[in-house]
């Protein structure tokens, strides 16, 4: 009896959890749903054939995203390794960290729009670059923050230890600190790639609506009331990330292990 | 030696921002914003080399938009509107003139703030080639000259275009001079379903009584067709257009609008959600009265009855009808920013959309479905023909019926005044 | 002091170009903006935009209602993670459940409100449901989800795209701190389970968890897709709101909209330094 409460409070968890997905799937294989029909009438491929028809929108746009969120994702998550490294070794550590919390936390979309005039003046509004610089802003921030917490006491040591034995500062690096990095490189390019591709207001305000990322397509969908491209959209913008969860927590076991 | 200058100066900045963190406002702070602006104010801007356009010739001015990119921004809340631009407009450009469009979405106050921001940061060269505008946009865009012009005699296809009808000539009450190529003509009008209701209420106090009888089955949108039917009510409390045709008059505007307001405040706890909100845009009424949840729907424009019919979301019952002020008619344009990047390429767009050609497929209820801003009477036979030709509407108004009841529009203040108010002394009223 | 290498240098300058300046120079904007100092319609150093933001434009109501939102779906998320932490813990350190669990991570702000939208609106999934169980017999008798007065859309989607991230979080402390141990340790002094839950593993729990969590309702402070689909047209987040002031139909409200971010940053940077003591008493601790 007690068990069988457990399993099926479990089980609604996991409906919970996994059922806008099925939804959104459903939907993007649909064409009528009129109310007050619970499932949508017609069932079709046309929504998802379209997408391979050459000369699409949502696929160029998920072209885009990807195109945006790699190259974000592997420059800021460097960059952060090397800024965190130096702070962490920095004797005003804090205010330094307080100083990379602050665009960190700020909402993207205020911050976009008090930077616009900047990206304006250079150039580089409505331009691909722009929108990556504008997201490495948030994403640079993050990474800094994530390998703080990497460089903590016992990575510290490791380093003081290799210093202690004779090697030089860059050996320690090189022996000690980079392998126990690793796996915390790929955690920090998976959130950072997450960060990039899950990002809408920054980008409409930055790319001017012209950089059309999957985000984006999906806001102009919504805002036509086409629901059946809207949740194809959505879709592609959920499964690369459901894909790298699945390998991402993989990643985080063995690092337990 | 010039990275360690860098440095030294990412510590100045360092200080100088904990700095912030314990007294917010002193006054280096702002002496350094000071400086940081003036630095980004000198910075030097490319020149367009375009401004000669205007000796040029037809051909010349194609031969230079050859192989060119224009973005185009647009209002993207119409299906049909955008499929037209992406299945033939972008197709058609391409294979006719090598122009490649890019479409990018925004509405008019979205061109208007990106306009005035690139104005605000002095570049010579934007981002937007072509918008499509009206009214308060385009009163606001020339507030702030942001506008290239005059071009339109430069168009080939301009002399299918009757000038001097006053629904070209004047957008919201403000003479083009040739800023604005017109692209399309829009009718407000009421959408409802005849199968429910028999008599449709055509003035407000008729409103206000179906409103009685019948709560929390209407609502208006935030944006320009909500606004529109806002409109529509101040004239008819005016008791009729001339009252407040010409410049903006406050004193008649605080005379007519505090009655609107009252009427509005009176009556909202009888509208959709007691009045407590409003949907931002007319694509969402339109999706409700298609399920039934609201009895009205508006429309810019004759066919969206039928569209929206033969789609499937409309029950085949709905009728459109005009309101007792008339129907509010107007004009939509094509504006090219002042620093548009590719004016010649933005000119190319704007001739190929007034073409013919495009304007009849723009047209056909099969494609987008909107009313065409060429002169008949200017147009060759087969081109006549070919409008003849085109299907009829079977649910909609049709053009001839409306005309007899359309009327201007008032000038574009009176729409930013209302947008303003409604929010101030409707919405956020306690 | 050891010889100074590239890194200090590359740092220093990463650290300027992405985080210090970006900070400088679009909040020194926005500040300038707000007082008229630059700009088109700026006429000089004037007040009168933060007067018209209190006055009228109920800057007021937009926080408390932003503020009240962020502490709703925190507690939401909080209450049902521990609850889940608690009782079935073991399930989700490990296994299937871990992985659908954290499925609401990969949606984004705006899928997820498009998809609650589909679902919660009057004609939306549930409606149908319940329309088809007899519970309604039209749309109207649906209870208001989307725009509502409470706000329901906007929080169950807030908890439904955060939940996750805090129910593994706990679920991590709960093993990294023992308390397993600790729970049967006071079972065996003779305490109840629920009062061993409130003395024990809830407090270690949140303690440790307390900064994370001041992190993410200033996060929720800047939340900005969901409100701006699944809100009201009043009150709004403020994001949503300077948002709005400076892409509205009056040009003369922009200088209003930077006001807006411009206290905002305000909050958010005294939040931050609440953030960073209480990080620091939890290290010394």
């Amino acid at each position: 009896m007690k068990h069988s409460f457990k399993y099926i409070a479990l089980s609604v968890i996991a409906f919970i959890c996994t059922m806008p997905l099925i939804i959104l799937l459903l939907l993007s294989f649909s064409k009528f749903w009129q109310f007050p029909k619970i499932l949508p009438q017609i069932f079709t491929t046309e929504n998802w054939a379209v997408l391979f028809a050459g000369n699409n929108n949502i696929l160029w746009s998920f072209i885009l995203s990807a195109g945006i969120a790699l190259p974000v994702a592997f420059v800021s998550t460097i960059m952060g390794f090397i800024t965190a490294n130096f702070i962490a070794n920095h004797k005003k550590r804090n205010q330094l960290l307080l100083l990379t919390y602050f665009p960190f936390a700020l909402s993207p979309v205020i911050f976009a729009v008090c930077l616009r005039f900047y990206f304006i003046k250079s150039g580089l509004a409505g331009s691909y670059f722009g929108v990556a610089a504008a997201q490495l802003i948030i994403t640079f921030p993050y990474c800094v923050i994530f390998f703080i917490s990497f460089f903590n006491e016992r990575i510290k040591q490791y380093g003081h230890l290799v210093n202690t034995l004779g090697g030089s500062n860059f050996y320690a690096f090189k022996k000690a600190i980079l392998p126990a990095a690793k796996p915390f490189f790929a955690v920090c390019f998976f959130q950072c790639f997450l960060i990039s591709w899950f990002e809408y207001g920054l980008t409409s305000i930055i790319g001017y609506g012209k950089i059309q990322t999957l985000t984006v397509t999906v806001f102009q969908y919504i805002s036509e009331a086409n629901i059946f491209q809207a949740a194809l959209s959505c879709c592609l913008l959920i499964i690369p990330p459901v894909i790298l969860l699945w390998v991402n927590k993989k990643i985080l076991l063995q690092q337990a292990h | 030696m010039y990275s360690l200058n860098f440095t030294i100066h990412a510590f100045s900045f360092l200080s100088l921002f904990l700095n912030m963190f314990n007294s917010l406002m002193k006054k280096n702070i702002y002496f350094l914003f000071a400086c940081l602006l003036t630095v980004f104010f000198s910075c030097k801007n490319s020149t367009a080399p375009q401004d000669e356009l205007k000796n040029k010739s037809w051909q010349q001015v194609s031969a230079l938009a050859k192989g060119s990119t224009v973005t185009m921004m647009m209002y993207l809340g119409d299906k049909r509107a955008n499929s037209y631009m992406n299945d033939f407009v972008i197709p058609e450009l391409q294979k006719k003139y090598g122009v490649t469009l890019k479409i990018a979405g925004g509405q008019g106050n979205i061109i208007v703030s990106t306009l005035m921001a690139e104005k605000e940061a002095g570049k010579k060269e934007g981002q937007i080639d072509v918008c499509w505008i009206n009214g308060e946009t385009y009163y606001q865009i020339k507030q702030i000259d942001g506008l290239y012009g005059p071009y339109t005699n430069q168009l080939p296809n301009s002399k299918y275009i009757n000038y001097n009808d006053p629904i070209i000539k004047y957008d919201f009450q403000e003479e083009i001079n040739g800023f604005e190529t017109p692209w399309g003509k829009a009718f407000f009008n009421v959408i409802t379903d005849t199968a429910k209701i028999k008599q449709p209420p055509v003035t407000m106090q008729q409103f206000e009584s179906y409103w009685k009888a019948n709560p929390g089955r209407f609502t208006l949108s935030l944006d320009f067709v909500g606004l529109t039917l806002l409109k529509s009510w101040l004239v008819e409390i005016a008791g009729g257009i001339q009252e407040l045709d010409g410049a903006f008059d406050a004193k008649k505007y605080d005379k007519y609008s505090t009655i609107l307001w009252d009427f509005i405040n009176k009556n909202k706890k009888y509208f959709w959600k007691k009045g407590e909100t409003f949907p931002e845009s007319n694509v969402a009424i339109t999706q409700m009265y298609g399920t039934g949840e609201l009895d009205f729907s508006f429309a810019f424009g004759i066919s969206a009855v039928e569209r929206n019919v033969t789609e499937g979301l409309f029950p085949v019952t709905s009728k459109a009808y005009i309101l007792q002020a008339g129907c509010i008619h107007n004009t939509s344009y094509l504006g090219i920013p002042y620093n548009a990047p590719n004016k010649a390429g933005a000119m190319v767009v704007c001739d190929f959309l007034i073409s013919p050609e495009a304007q009849v497929k723009k047209a056909d209820i099969r494609s987008w479905g909107s009313a065409t801003i060429l002169d008949y009477d200017k147009l060759e036979k087969v081109y006549q023909d070919d409008f003849t030709a085109l299907p009829k509407l079977k649910y909609g108004l049709n053009e001839a019926e409306v005309k007899n009841k359309s009327i201007k529009e008032t000038a574009s203040t009176y729409m930013i005044k209302v947008a303003e108010d409604f929010r101030k002394k409707v919405i956020e009223l306690k | 002091m050891k010889k100074p290498t590239l890194i200090p240098f590359v740092a220093g300058a990463l650290l300027l170009i992405f985080a210090v300046l970006p900070l400088l120079a679009g909040f020194g904007y926005a500040l300038l903006y707000s007082f008229g100092m630059v700009g088109t319609l700026g006429k000089g150093f004037t007040l009168e935009n933060y007067v018209q933001l209190f006055n009228k434009n109920n800057i007021i109501a937009t926080f408390v209602y932003t503020i009240f939102l962020a502490i709703i779906s925190l507690g939401l998320c909080i209450f049902l993670s521990l609850l889940i932490t608690l009782k079935f813990q073991r399930f989700f350190s490990r296994g299937i459940m871990s992985y659908l669990v954290s499925l609401p991570l990969s949606f984004p702000a705006i899928v997820g409100a498009f998809f609650f939208f589909q679902f919660l609106s009057s004609a939306g999934l549930l409606a149908r449901i319940f329309y088809q169980a007899g519970l309604i017999s039209s749309i109207s008798q649906f209870p208001n989800l989307i725009n509502d007065k409470w706000s329901i859309g906007i929080i169950a989607t807030q908890t439904f795209l955060s939940c996750p991230f805090f129910i593994l979080l706990f679920v991590n402390i709960y093993r990294n701190e023992r308390i397993e141990e600790y729970l049967h340790l006071s079972y065996t002094l003779g305490a109840q389970k629920i009062k061993a839950a409130f003395k024990v593993a809830i407090p270690v729990i949140l303690k440790k968890a307390l900064p994370t969590l001041l992190l993410y309702f200033i996060f929720k402070l800047g939340a900005y897709e969901i409100p701006l689909l699944l809100g009201r047209s009043t009150p709004e987040t403020i994001s949503v709101m300077a948002v709005r002031k400076l892409q509205r139909f009056n040009l003369a409200d922009i200088p209003q909209g930077y006001a807006v971010a411009v206290l905002y940053a305000i909050v958010v940077a005294l939040l931050l330094i609440v953030f960073f003591k209480l990080n620091r008493q939890l290290h010394e601790a």
